[in-house]
């Protein structure tokens, strides 16, 4: 459980995030859809704990993000799109050895979870590769187990699709099915349609920083047809009103 | 928190080791290039200044041969005597090394008189921008001085004719300057020593700061460039153990680049030319190993602060290089310092003090007050470098640069 409440975030004379507010139920995805610098990763690194807010909080689980940080680190998972966040020089069993240890689990559990997770993505028999010398599919499949490896209860998907080919772009979508089916919030950001439309339960428009519109994405399904959806969708990311 | 920053630690030690391109430039490279520098001065000058006298031979020429000091020179086994129509075409071209113009009046003068000087009748010309031609006339003095000698012995034996004369003076005392210069000077020896005494504070200083440039680099800025910053910062680590452990690892390779360096000059005197670096004790071994591990954690720790601050490793390369060059220059004051003219007012001076402690050790006059001096010193500065460094990792605008 996400509850999001009037988180502001101001970088010098810009203010990144104005007011958002919002909730994600346990097992719901909600989508972020904005344009570039809208504010969608700025409110990701201040659920992740690595920016603080200027105003407003939220809650992460039950756990305050300004009173409890190393507890909401704790219970989120974060995965990038672009950029994989695995050391090159590590090989894939190290990389998960690394984290899971910074997360607080002993040995014992961390060889169980990386046995699980590797049997789980398939990646067993390249384990003991380096990252650096795996393909791009598969580093991405090292970097989604690493973002579950302490099995977080929210994940956080940050532009989960950008810069990937649709076969890497898919192998992330279904790991975000799989962990909604698993009962796990998720937030995942995007500046595709497309994927916010198909994969996210309700859809968050960001727009400057401040939520121009909340909504279930089935309710408009059965109110207009895809071509109308886009319309509407295209109007409130530039910012404008809810006309079809 | 100390259990994270050794994780952290250990894996960037980890993936330094795996990184052929930081161990061969931070690593073999001092180990194998100060010795490559030391051989190569060795080398040119010893093409130079013949390291022997027994192998040396003075090319040289007399404005006039009818003279004792001619007939001395002559016997000498080294003296090549050349005849030349114009002495400075034959210095210019390296036909002779020395021109003797010699006064006719001279053996007049030590047959007749007691108060003769050589000097008054004898004058030189020589190249004084070759060193061979130096090096001969340095050769020359001390043949002057056995002539003179010899001369006096003559007077005391009551010879009164030139003949005589000629006949004492026919006697080769190079082999006993041979003997002479091998007991006193050995020249090659000593430029090892020099460059020793030089080098060690210099190149320690060059090497804990750009061995640990690099790595600070990688592990500050670098972190950021590749995108797993973000992963780290979302872990269960606090960031006072990220920056330790970088720290150390950091201050590890300074370390080992400085230490490098140092193997590599002693090996090189010990088994190359000379055995006394080797001679350094356990306890001078401590000092030196102190002193570097206070120079490369202050290095760490600046170079780290820099390279966190960076949008780019460009920009932190930038900045670290010439603050690195800038850390040096204290040391070449050193050259001219005996340790005994160390005070704790030098001690005081950043880098040069460093320098000043080498020298001590190097030297074995180790004082112990000065290393402890400067050890605390070293890690002052460092500790000022490190609350620095922890609050700009604090900083969201520096660690986004947003």
């Amino acid at each position: 459980m996400i509850k999001i409440k009037n988180i502001s975030k101001r970088f010098a004379k810009t203010l990144a995030l104005d007011k958002v507010s919002f909730e994600v139920g346990d097992g719901e995805i909600v989508g972020l859809l904005g344009e570039n610098g809208a504010g969608k990763s700025t409110l990701l690194r201040v659920l992740s704990t690595m920016l603080i807010p200027c105003e407003g909080n939220a809650e992460i689980n039950g756990f305050d993000l300004l009173k409890n940080p190393d507890e909401v680190r704790k219970n989120i998972g974060i995965l990038f799109g672009s950029e994989v966040g695995l050391y090159e020089r590590l090989t894939a069993r190290e990389n998960l050895e690394y984290f899971a240890r910074l997360n607080g689990m002993s040995p014992k559990k961390v060889r169980e979870r990386v046995d699980e997770l590797a049997e789980r993505f398939s990646f067993s028999q390249y384990q003991n590769k380096q990252v650096g010398a795996l393909s791009k599919g598969m580093k991405q499949k090292v970097a989604i187990a690493r973002s579950i490896i302490h099995d977080p209860c929210v994940m956080l998907f940050d532009e989960p699709d950008s810069g990937l080919d649709f076969k890497a772009a898919k192998t992330i979508f279904d790991f975000m099915e799989t962990c909604k089916s698993e009962g796990k919030s998720i937030i995942f950001s995007s500046h595709s349609m497309e994927n916010i439309k198909n994969y996210s339960d309700r859809m968050v428009v960001i727009h400057k920083g401040r939520i121009v519109k909340t909504f279930v994405i089935e309710e408009y399904r059965k109110k207009y047809s895809e071509r109308e959806i886009n319309s509407i969708l295209f109007n409130l990311v530039c910012g404008g009103e809810e006309d079809v | 928190m100390f259990k994270q920053a050794i994780m952290i630690f250990l894996k960037e030690m980890k993936c330094i080791v795996r990184d052929t391109r930081t161990f061969v430039f931070g690593l073999l490279l001092p180990l194998l290039l100060v010795p490559g520098i030391l051989f190569a001065i060795n080398f040119s000058l010893s093409s130079f200044i013949p390291g022997s006298p027994v192998s040396m031979s003075i090319k040289m020429a007399f404005s006039d041969k009818n003279n004792a000091f001619y007939r001395f020179c002559s016997a000498q086994s080294q003296a090549v005597i050349v005849d030349v129509q114009d002495s400075k075409k034959a210095i210019n071209s390296g036909e002779i090394e020395v021109y003797v113009d010699v006064n006719s009046e001279l053996d007049k003068a030590i047959l007749d008189s007691d108060g003769w000087k050589l000097d008054d009748f004898v004058k030189y010309q020589y190249d004084e921008t070759d060193m061979s031609s130096t090096a001969a006339r340095s050769l020359i003095s001390k043949y002057e001085n056995s002539f003179e000698r010899l001369v006096a012995a003559a007077k005391d034996e009551n010879i009164s004719s030139t003949d005589e004369l000629y006949e004492f003076l026919n006697v080769d005392v190079d082999a006993q300057l041979a003997d002479q210069y091998d007991d006193e000077f050995d020249l090659g020896e000593n430029i090892n020593l020099i460059c020793f005494v030089l080098l060690v504070p210099t190149m320690l200083v060059l090497y804990c700061g750009t061995s640990s440039m690099g790595t600070a680099s990688e592990l500050g800025v670098g972190e950021k460039e590749r995108g797993t910053l973000e992963s780290l910062l979302s872990t269960g680590a606090n960031r006072v153990s990220i920056v330790l452990g970088k720290l150390f690892a950091t201050t590890a390779m300074g370390a080992m680049g400085g230490f490098c360096a140092v193997i590599g000059l002693i090996a090189y005197m010990k088994f190359m030319f000379w055995g006394r670096p080797s001679q350094i004790n356990f306890f001078d071994g401590m000092c030196l190993v102190l002193v570097t591990l206070c120079v490369s954690l202050f290095f760490a720790s600046v170079n780290l602060t820099i390279s966190i601050y960076s949008k780019s490793y460009k920009e932190s390369q930038t900045y670290s290089l010439p603050l690195v060059m800038l850390c040096m220059a204290p040391t070449f004051f050193t050259y001219g310092l005996s340790p005994i003219d160390i005070d704790f007012v030098k001690l005081c001076i950043p880098m040069y003090n460093v320098a000043c402690v080498l020298k001590e050790i190097i030297s074995k006059s180790v004082n112990i007050l000065h290393v402890g001096f400067v050890a605390g010193w070293l890690i002052i500065y460092s500790l000022v470098a490190i609350i620095v460094m922890m609050k700009l990792f604090k900083k969201e605008d520096v660690i986004f640069r947003i």
